[in-house]
C-alpha cells in the first residue's frame, strides 16, 4: 500500500460544506466574495453530468444542481487555505434561494410495493360465530439530527496516482464514487482507510460524498485537499397498519398489514428493506389468510439511512405493538395471549423458516418473571386517566421475536459478495478482499481458515491490503461481514484444502454468496425477549425509563462478556434514539443463555432495536393511549396526546 | 497571538487566533486524532482532556486560556501506565466505552481515579456529560472503583 | 496559515485598577468569565467581528476571593460553582446548592462562574432566579466619569421590565452576598435544558418561612431562559396570604392567580412551559402541604 504521503499543512486546502436550510428551492445567484487563488468554490456545475454516487440500483446526488431537493442538500463545496478562512468565507457569501411553485418535483424511482400473502379467509357471520376486528397503527416519525461525529477525509496527488484517505466502511464504494464523479480511472485512485467510528453502519455514503468532492478540488488544484463534515443521522419515517380479524375467543384469523415507509429524497436499497420489513410483519400467530404490503416512499426531507436496521426491527416493533391491542381486546395481558395464541412452530414463509417458538417462548418466560411483568401491568391498568393523586403514570411494554442475520437471500445473489482466496507456491494462503474488519474477527477469520488448510500455521494466511486490484466483497453494514462472510469464508476454506492436492500451484478460488444460499430470504440468529418500563411525571412530561428486563437465548456464543456489552450498549443507544430518558439510577437485568447450536451471534443490534422499539411503544401506549405511542416520543408530543386525548 | 503551552509533554508555542477552541487546536494545529468532533459548544461530551491535571471539555477552552498550562489529551495519555489500570478495569468490569467516545470518558474516569472519587453519585454525575449514551451507570461506578482499586494495588507492590 | 486574521485582543488585568484603564479604553469589551456560556453560542469562533476587545477577568484576585461569617457567605464573581460547594454544603442555602447540583458534571461547575452564570446575555441561567429568591445582594463596580465606581444593590433591582439582568454599560458584577437563611422551606427544580432546549425549559427557585399554616417572607422566581425571570413582589403576597395545608380548588386558584401574573409578562411561552411551571406549583404546594400536616405542634 502506497504510504500516505508526507505533505505540510501549509499546501493543504481546507475544505467546508455549505448546506442548503430548505428543500423544493431553485439556487439562484451565488454571490461570491471577491477572492484570490487559495480559496476554491466547487458547485455540482464543476462535475458537469457526473453529479451522483451510484449505490446498489440507486443514485445518490452528490450536489444540488440547479434546485434542492431536501434540506441538507450540499449546495456548494468551499476550500480555503486553512478551516478559519473558509469559516469566515461562509460568512460572506450569499445564496440565493428562490421559492418554486407549481413546479412537478421530479422524484427518483422507487421500486414497486411488495406483496405477499396467504391463504384466504371470509368472515361468515351465523347465528354462533362472531368476529371481531382489531385495528392498529404504528408509527415512526423520520428523524433528522446531528449525530455528533466529525467525518475527515484528504485527498492528494502523487504523480498520476490519486489517493484518498476516508473513514470506510466500504472501501469499495468510495472507490466507485471518486471514479464516476471524477473520472479518474479507478486503477489509478488508492483508498487508504482510516479509523471511523459510528455508531449504526449507516454512514457508509458520507465518506463517499467527502471523498468525491474532496477528490475534485485535489484534481483541479492540484494540491492536497482536506473536507470535513458532521455525518446526518436520518431515519426513514414508518407507519404501518394492521388490521386482524379474530373470533370470539381473541384468535386471529385473517390479517392485513401496510407498512409504508419514506425513505427521504433518495432511496438506499429500497428492494433489500422492502423484503427485511416483510419477514419482519409475518406475525409469529397463525392465521388463515394474511396479506402484507410494503410501499416505500420518497419525501422532500434528508435521505434516511440505515439506522441500525433496513426494516426488520421496525416491523417487529410494529407486530409487537399490535399483539398488545390484540390481547387488550381479547380481555388477556399480552403475555397470556401470547402464551395462549402462539403454536409451537412458526409458519414456513419465504422470508423466515418455520423454526420452533419454544426456546423463543423461553425468554420470554424469563423475562416476564424477572420483571414481575403480570402484576406491574395489570396494576398500571387501574390508573387514573389523568394523572391523579399520585402526580405519574406508569406503563410496562414487553415484545419479544427471533433476530435475522444479515442480508436477504436475493440481495446476496445480486451483489455476489465476492472474495478470492489462493494457495501460492510458497504454502501461504491469501485472501483478497476488501472485508477488513476488527481485529479480532479477522483472528477468527485466520483461526477459520488455518483450522481447514494449515492447522498448525495461522501465520500462514494473509490478508491482502487494499489495493486497486481488490476484490469487492460488498458492504460491511447491518453485521453482514459477521454473520454471512464467516460461513463463506469457511467453505472457501474447505474447497481450497482440497483442490490445492490436485492443481498445480498457485491455486485460486473466487467465491461467493452462493454457497450460504438458505431456502428462505433470511435465517433466524438468537431470540430474545424485553421488558420495559417507563413513567411520566405530570410536572414535566419528560418520559423516563426506570427498569428494562431481557432475556436472550443464542447459538455459539464466544464470548459472554462482550456480547452481554454489546446487548446492553444496544439497549441504551435504541432508548436514547427513541426519545427517553435514561436516570441516573437505571438498571437493566439481562439474561443471556446459549443453546450450544452452531452458528455465529449476529445481528445483536437489530434485534434489540425490534424489542427496545416494540416493548416501548407497548410501555407508552398503556401509559398514555395510542397517541403517546408515536417514536421517538418527546415531552412535547406527550403533553399534546395526553392534555387533549387522554387514553383512548 | 502567539501562545506557549505544553500539550502531550511537548513545550508548543502557536500562532493562533485568540479564541480559537483548545478541540479545534488540537484537530487542526496538532494533528490529533482522537477528537472526533467539535460540537460547538453543544456539549456533545467528546473532547475531554486534562489540563492541568483537570478534566475539561476542550471545546469550551479558549486558546487564551491555555497559556502555560499543561495540556495532556488521550493521544499520549494512552501509552501510560494509568491507562492499562482503566483497560484492565475495563476488562473486569466487562464494559468498555464505545469507539466514539472512549478517549473523552476515558480521560474522565482517570480524573476520578487519580483523585480517588468512590462515591456512586459523585462518579455518575461527572460523567454524566459524556452524552454518548453507550454505558451503563453501573458499570461506569464499577469501572472506577475497580481501577481504584487495581492502581492502589499496584502501588503497594512496586513500594 | 491565514488563521488568527479575527484574533480577537485579549486584555488579562491583574488588578480592579488594570481593569478600571481598559474598560475606560476600550468601553465596548466583551466580559470573559469561565467561557461555559459565550464558547457555547454558534459563532463564537472565529470571532464576528474583527478585532473584538475581551477583557479575561480569571487573573483579578480579587474576584477569587471569598468570605463567610454567621449571617453571610460573600463571593466574588469569578468564583466557581464548583467552589462555592466547597464552602459547604451544610451552611448554604439548599436552593443554591440544589441548583449547583441540577447543573451536573463537574467538569461544568468547575468552569462556570457565579458572576458569570448571572451576567449571561441573550439567555438567562437558572442562577439568577435563584439569588432573587434568596435575595441575594451584588457589589457592581463601573466607571462614571473615568472613574471606578462600587456600589451594593439588590440583585432584584438588576431584573429590567423584561425580566433579564441588565448591567449599567462599562460594569460588572464583582462580588455576591448571600444572606444565610433560616427558611425552612425551600425549593428548587428546573426540568428541560437550559442550553439545549431554551424554549421549552424552566426553574423555579422558592424560599419561605413556614410557621404552623402560614408561610413568612416567601420569595419565588421563576426563571424561562429564553424570555427572563419572574419575580414579583406580589405573588410573593399572594402566598403570604394562603393558610395551609391547600386543598385543590385553592390550589387551583393560586395557580390561576400566578398565571396572570405570568401571561402578562411572557406573552409566547410554549405551551410545555405552561405545563412544567403548573406541575413545578403543584410539587411546592404538595411539599407545603406536607410540611404543615407534619410539622410539630410548637408551645
Amino acid at each position: 500500500m502506497a504510504e500516505r504521503k508526507n505533505f505540510s499543512r501549509y499546501n493543504m486546502r481546507c475544505g467546508i460544506l455549505i448546506r442548503a436550510e430548505e428543500g423544493a428551492m431553485r439556487i439562484g445567484e451565488i454571490k461570491k466574495p471577491e477572492t484570490d487563488s487559495r480559496y476554491l468554490f466547487l458547485t455540482a456545475d464543476d462535475f458537469s453530468d457526473r453529479c451522483s454516487i451510484p449505490v446498489g440500483d440507486s443514485v445518490y446526488p452528490l450536489m444540488a444542481k440547479g434546485r434542492t431537493s431536501f434540506p441538507g442538500d450540499i449546495v456548494l463545496a468551499l476550500f480555503a487555505p486553512d478551516y478559519e478562512s473558509a469559516e469566515l468565507m461562509r460568512r460572506d457569501l450569499a445564496i440565493e434561494y428562490v421559492k418554486e411553485e407549481d413546479t412537478e418535483e421530479e422524484k427518483p424511482e422507487t421500486p414497486p410495493d411488495l406483496e405477499y400473502g396467504w391463504g384466504e379467509f371470509s368472515p361468515q357471520e351465523d347465528g354462533e360465530k362472531k368476529y371481531r376486528t382489531t385495528e392498529s397503527e404504528f408509527s415512526l416519525s423520520h428523524v433528522v439530527q446531528p449525530s455528533y461525529i466529525r467525518y475527515t477525509v484528504t485527498a492528494w496527488m502523487d504523480n498520476a496516482n490519486l489517493h484518498i484517505e476516508a473513514p470506510c466502511e466500504w472501501m469499495e464504494l468510495v472507490r466507485v464514487a471518486v471514479e464516476s464523479t471524477t473520472g479518474y480511472p479507478g486503477k489509478n485512485i488508492h483508498i487508504h482507510p482510516s479509523p471511523y467510528t459510528a455508531k449504526h453502519d449507516e454512514y457508509f455514503i458520507t465518506p463517499a460524498v467527502l471523498a468525491s468532492i474532496a477528490a475534485m478540488a485535489t484534481i483541479k488544484t492540484g494540491l492536497p485537499s482536506e473536507l470535513r463534515d458532521e455525518a446526518i443521522y436520518s431515519r426513514p419515517g414508518i407507519q404501518v397498519r394492521r388490521s386482524t380479524i379474530t373470533d370470539e375467543e381473541g384468535k386471529p384469523l385473517s390479517e392485513t398489514v401496510s407498512m409504508s415507509v419514506d425513505m427521504g429524497a433518495c432511496p438506499v436499497f429500497p428492494e433489500e428493506y422492502q423484503r427485511q420489513a416483510m419477514a419482519g410483519l409475518i406475525p409469529p400467530y397463525s392465521l388463515k389468510e394474511f396479506k402484507g404490503t410494503v410501499s416505500i416512499q420518497c419525501s422532500g426531507r434528508y435521505p434516511a439511512a440505515f439506522a441500525g436496521s433496513l426494516g426488520y426491527s421496525e416491523a417487529v416493533a410494529s407486530t409487537e405493538f399490535h399483539i398488545t391491542k390484540l390481547a387488550e381486546d381479547a380481555s388477556l395481558t399480552p403475555y397470556l395471549y401470547r402464551e395462549t395464541m402462539e403454536r409451537e412452530k412458526r409458519k414456513f414463509t419465504d422470508y423466515l423458516p418455520g423454526f420452533e417458538l419454544e426456546e423463543q417462548k423461553k425468554t420470554a418466560r424469563k423475562a416476564v418473571q424477572m420483571s414481575t411483568y403480570e402484576r406491574k401491568w395489570s396494576a398500571n391498568t387501574f390508573q387514573k386517566r389523568d394523572f391523579g393523586l399520585l402526580g405519574y403514570i406508569r406503563g410496562i411494554g414487553m415484545a419479544s421475536a427471533a433476530g435475522v442475520s444479515g442480508f436477504s437471500t436475493a440481495f446476496s445473489k445480486k451483489t455476489g459478495f465476492s472474495a478470492v482466496m489462493t494457495y501460492t507456491q510458497k504454502g501461504n494462503i491469501t485472501v483478497n478482499t476488501s472485508a477488513i474488519s476488527h481485529p479480532g474477527i479477522m483472528r477468527r477469520w485466520r483461526k477459520i481458515i488455518s483450522d481447514r488448510i494449515c492447522p498448525e500455521h495461522p501465520e500462514r494466511v494473509i490478508f491482502l491490503d487494499y489495493n486497486p486490484e481488490t476484490v469487492d466483497t460488498g458492504p460491511d453494514v447491518l453485521s453482514r461481514i459477521i454473520a454471512s462472510f464467516t460461513p463463506q469464508l469457511d467453505s472457501a476454506a474447505k474447497n481450497l484444502a482440497v483442490l490445492k492436492e490436485s492443481e498445480a500451484l498457485p491455486v485460486s478460488l473466487r467465491f461467493d454468496a452462493e454457497n450460504t444460499y438458505y431456502p428462505c430470504e433470511f435465517e433466524n440468529a438468537g431470540y430474545g425477549t424485553a421488558v420495559c418500563e417507563v413513567m411520566i411525571s405530570e410536572s414535566d412530561y419528560i418520559p423516563v425509563v426506570t427498569e428494562l428486563w431481557a432475556s436472550f437465548s443464542f447459538p455459539d456464543i464466544l464470548d459472554e462478556t462482550t456480547l452481554l456489552g454489546s446487548v446492553k450498549r444496544a439497549f441504551l443507544l435504541s432508548l436514547t434514539e427513541n426519545g427517553v430518558t435514561i436516570p441516573p439510577g437505571f438498571r437493566m437485568h439481562i439474561d443471556i443463555t446459549s443453546t450450544g447450536t452452531e452458528g455465529p451471534v449476529a445481528s445483536v443490534g437489530g434485534l434489540v432495536k425490534a424489542l427496545t422499539e416494540g416493548a416501548l411503544a407497548n410501555a407508552l401506549y398503556q401509559a398514555g393511549g395510542a397517541r403517546a405511542a408515536i417514536l421517538p416520543v418527546s415531552a412535547e408530543r406527550l403533553e399534546k396526546a395526553l392534555r387533549k386525548g387522554g387514553k383512548e | 497571538m502567539k501562545i506557549d503551552c505544553s500539550i502531550d509533554g511537548k513545550t508548543l508555542t502557536l500562532s493562533l487566533n485568540s479564541n480559537k477552541p483548545l478541540s479545534l487546536i488540537l484537530s487542526e494545529n496538532i494533528g490529533d486524532g482522537a477528537a472526533v468532533n467539535h460540537c460547538r459548544g453543544d456539549m456533545c461530551g467528546l473532547c475531554a482532556v486534562l489540563v492541568n491535571g483537570k478534566p475539561m471539555l476542550s471545546c469550551m477552552v479558549p486558546a487564551f486560556e491555555i497559556r502555560g498550562k499543561e495540556i495532556i489529551t488521550f493521544e499520549s495519555f494512552q501509552k501510560t501506565r494509568a491507562m492499562k489500570d482503566i483497560e484492565k478495569a475495563y476488562e473486569l468490569v466487562g464494559a468498555a466505552p464505545c469507539r466514539e467516545c472512549y478517549a473523552s470518558r476515558t480521560m474522565i474516569f482517570e480524573s476520578l481515579i487519580s483523585d480517588g472519587v468512590s462515591e456512586p453519585e459523585e462518579i455518575i454525575k461527572e460523567l454524566s456529560i459524556v452524552r454518548c449514551p453507550c454505558m451503563d451507570t453501573e458499570d461506569e461506578v464499577n469501572i472506577v472503583l475497580k481501577a481504584i482499586d487495581i492502581r492502589r494495588k499496584r502501588r503497594v507492590r512496586r513500594s | 496559515m491565514y488563521e488568527g486574521l479575527s484574533s480577537p485582543n485579549i486584555h488579562t488585568p491583574h488588578n480592579m485598577a488594570e481593569f478600571s484603564s481598559i474598560i475606560t479604553h476600550y468601553p465596548s469589551s466583551t466580559m470573559w468569565a469561565g467561557g461555559t456560556y459565550i464558547m457555547t453560542r454558534p459563532d463564537a469562533y472565529p470571532s464576528k467581528v474583527m478585532n473584538a476587545e475581551i477583557i479575561f477577568l480569571g487573573e483579578i484576585e480579587e474576584l477569587h476571593r471569598f468570605q463567610r461569617n454567621d449571617r453571610f457567605a460573600e463571593f466574588g464573581s469569578m468564583v466557581t460553582l464548583d467552589e462555592v460547594m466547597s464552602v459547604g454544603k451544610a451552611v448554604l442555602p439548599k436552593v443554591l446548592t440544589d441548583n449547583i447540583r441540577e447543573i451536573g458534571s463537574r467538569l461544568i461547575t468547575r468552569r462556570a462562574t457565579l458572576g458569570g452564570a448571572i451576567s449571561t446575555k441573550g439567555l438567562t441561567t437558572s442562577f439568577p432566579g435563584t439569588l432573587v429568591a434568596l435575595d441575594a445582594n451584588v457589589e457592581i463596580r463601573m466607571i462614571k466619569k473615568k472613574r471606578l465606581h462600587s456600589r451594593w444593590m439588590q440583585l432584584t433591582r438588576l431584573l429590567d421590565r423584561n425580566g433579564t439582568i441588565s448591567l449599567p454599560p462599562q460594569s460588572m458584577i464583582s462580588r455576591i452576598r448571600i444572606a444565610f437563611t433560616d427558611k425552612n422551606c425551600q425549593f428548587f427544580r428546573s426540568t428541560g435544558s437550559f442550553m439545549t432546549d431554551p424554549e421549552n425549559a424552566m426553574s423555579v427557585s422558592f424560599t419561605a418561612s413556614l410557621d404552623q399554616d402560614v408561610l413568612n417572607n416567601p420569595t419565588i422566581a421563576f426563571t424561562y431562559p429564553s424570555h427572563g425571570i419572574l419575580y414579583s413582589r406580589d405573588i410573593d403576597n399572594v402566598f403570604s396570604s394562603l393558610r395551609f395545608p391547600l386543598d385543590e380548588s385553592e390550589r387551583r386558584n393560586l395557580e390561576m392567580i400566578i398565571f396572570t401574573f405570568i401571561d402578562s409578562s411572557f406573552q409566547d411561552l410554549s405551551d410545555l412551559q405552561k405545563i412544567r411551571t403548573k406541575g413545578m406549583l403543584r410539587a411546592i404546594v404538595d411539599e407545603l402541604n406536607e410540611k404543615t400536616l407534619t410539622m410539630p405542634v410548637q408551645d
